[in-house]
């Protein structure tokens, strides 16, 4: 009986650990993958200004490099036949990688990916260097949490753990 | 008809595709208008479409039979035929048209937007004219044997007559069966419809210049693919400077140009210039009611002594 209890109560707190673990690493998830989407938009401007791609072609090479779940999702969709707009919706909403981010952030990748293909290569870097200059921001946001939360998640998560351990018993 | 052209017409809507699918592969054209009937051309006769397929048409449209297409249907169509990619078509927006994949040209009409005088695009379309493009193999084997390969060739002609058709095979016909060295100068991707999903028209063992300004692309294929011939679409008085460029380095040209007659044609300065730079030896005109038949073969010789 008392190795039950010891058993229960190193599995909540571990569950809580991890919990908390969780939590931090998706901080930090957000922050790596706001890096990544800046490397794409960097790499989708350089594309077009020297190559002028077909918008599926530019998805589906840049995919290659940057974020291949979400590019893959918009480059089936655009193939098959939906707009642009019907893609970059789809494709935000339909890959589990992106779930990390805020919804604001979310927004600024459907409205850059949605324009880019009604602009000519001027506006085209306009829009890619605006959305560049945000996503700097939030990767500043993400940084910025991330090294006040991470740590606050890792050790609120264990005292939880102690303190649910200690009511139960 | 062709698959390029059904892709095309299935993104005016499925009860424009349901209308034309079944259509006899000798359509010229297509005219798309805001909010008005949907009319093929056939000879140069025009059709309006009805579902049940093509009709006579009738201005007044007392049945209401025809069908339209929307300003929105237009808008969604146009940024599809330019594959979400209005960037990679700008320059030939500003133009007045886009050439897609099987190289047929649509030709644009709009507002126009401008900022300091320089053209940045196109807004509010309102008409679309879809020209069909075709290859005819052997069509200008009569052409090449009345012509030669001596000299150059001017082919002339009012619109749709056959003239791009006719130097698209005549590029194949001097490439193969001559086996001559020809260039090919596609500026709008008419001529050989290459596109990264097709192999498009078949030009034999020519060298393309695709997209390139004529200019430009004559010079290249002047210094780098020593041509036996050049082959351009629709010369202006702007390219006379490339016509004699090929002239100096001793290279023929096979060109298109509008022109209905011989008469018309020497008052119009631009081509006259063109016929003084020696670069053809001999001017083809087409008849403007028989697509690809010629009316008439010149040497430049009796020109001259014409217009002298």
């Amino acid at each position: 009986m008392n190795n039950m209890k010891i058993i229960g109560a190193v599995l909540i707190i571990l569950t809580s650990w991890l919990t908390g673990i969780m939590l931090s690493k998706r901080l930090s998830q957000r922050e790596e993958l706001l890096i990544e989407l800046k490397q794409l938009l960097s790499e989708i401007k350089r594309r077009i200004t020297y190559e002028m791609p077909t918008m599926c072609d530019l998805i589906s090479n840049c995919g290659t490099q940057y974020l291949k779940p979400f590019t893959d999702n918009m480059y089936n969709s655009l193939s098959g036949g939906y707009t642009i707009n019907e893609s970059v919706i789809s494709a935000v909403a339909d890959t589990p990688l992106l779930c990390v981010l805020q919804d604001c952030e979310k927004q600024l990748i459907t409205d850059v990916l949605s324009s880019l293909g009604a602009a000519d290569s001027t506006s085209v870097r306009e829009i890619t260097d605006s959305a560049i200059i945000q996503l700097d921001h939030y990767i500043g946001l993400a940084q910025e949490n991330r090294q006040k939360n991470s740590k606050v998640y890792f050790v609120t998560s264990l005292y939880i753990g102690f303190a649910a351990v200690i009511l139960m018993i | 008809m062709d698959r390029s052209v059904l892709s095309i017409i299935k993104c005016f809507g499925t009860e424009l595709y349901n209308a034309l699918k079944d259509a006899q592969d000798d359509i010229s054209e297509i005219r798309i208008r805001k909010e008005k009937s949907v009319v093929v051309y056939k000879q140069n006769i025009p059709y309006a479409v009805t579902k049940q397929g093509l009709t006579a048409l009738e201005l007044d449209n007392a049945k209401n039979e025809y069908i339209t297409v929307s300003e929105a249907l237009i808008k969604d169509a146009f940024a599809q035929l330019c594959s979400y990619s209005v960037y990679r078509f700008q320059n030939d927006i500003n133009n007045g048209f886009i050439t897609v994949n099987g190289g047929h040209r649509i030709g644009i009409c709009g507002t126009y937007v401008g900022e300091n005088g320089i053209m940045r695009s196109v807004r509010d379309i309102t008409s679309l004219n879809i020209r069909i493009a075709r290859e005819y193999k052997g069509c200008s084997r009569k052409l090449a044997d009345i012509a030669g390969c001596e000299g150059g060739i001017l082919i002339c002609g009012v619109p749709s007559t056959g003239k791009t058709t006719m130097l698209r095979d005549i590029s194949r016909l001097f490439s193969t069966e001559k086996m001559l060295k020809v260039s090919v100068v596609d500026e709008r991707g008419e001529l050989s419809a290459y596109s990264h999903t097709s192999n498009g028209f078949d030009l034999g063992l020519c060298d393309i210049y695709c997209g390139y300004p004529k200019q430009k692309a004559v010079i290249c294929a002047v210094r780098t693919m020593s041509p036996d011939f050049i082959v351009c679409d629709e010369l202006t008085g702007e390219d006379i400077e490339s016509v004699c460029f090929t002239v100096n380095y001793g290279v023929k040209m096979i060109a298109s140009v509008h022109c209905d007659s011989l008469e018309n044609g020497l008052k119009n300065v631009s081509l006259f210039r063109l016929l003084k730079t020696g670069a053809f030896n001999k001017v083809v005109f087409l008849n403007r009611s028989i697509i690809g038949k010629i009316d008439a073969v010149y040497n430049i010789g009796d020109i001259q002594k014409l217009y002298e």
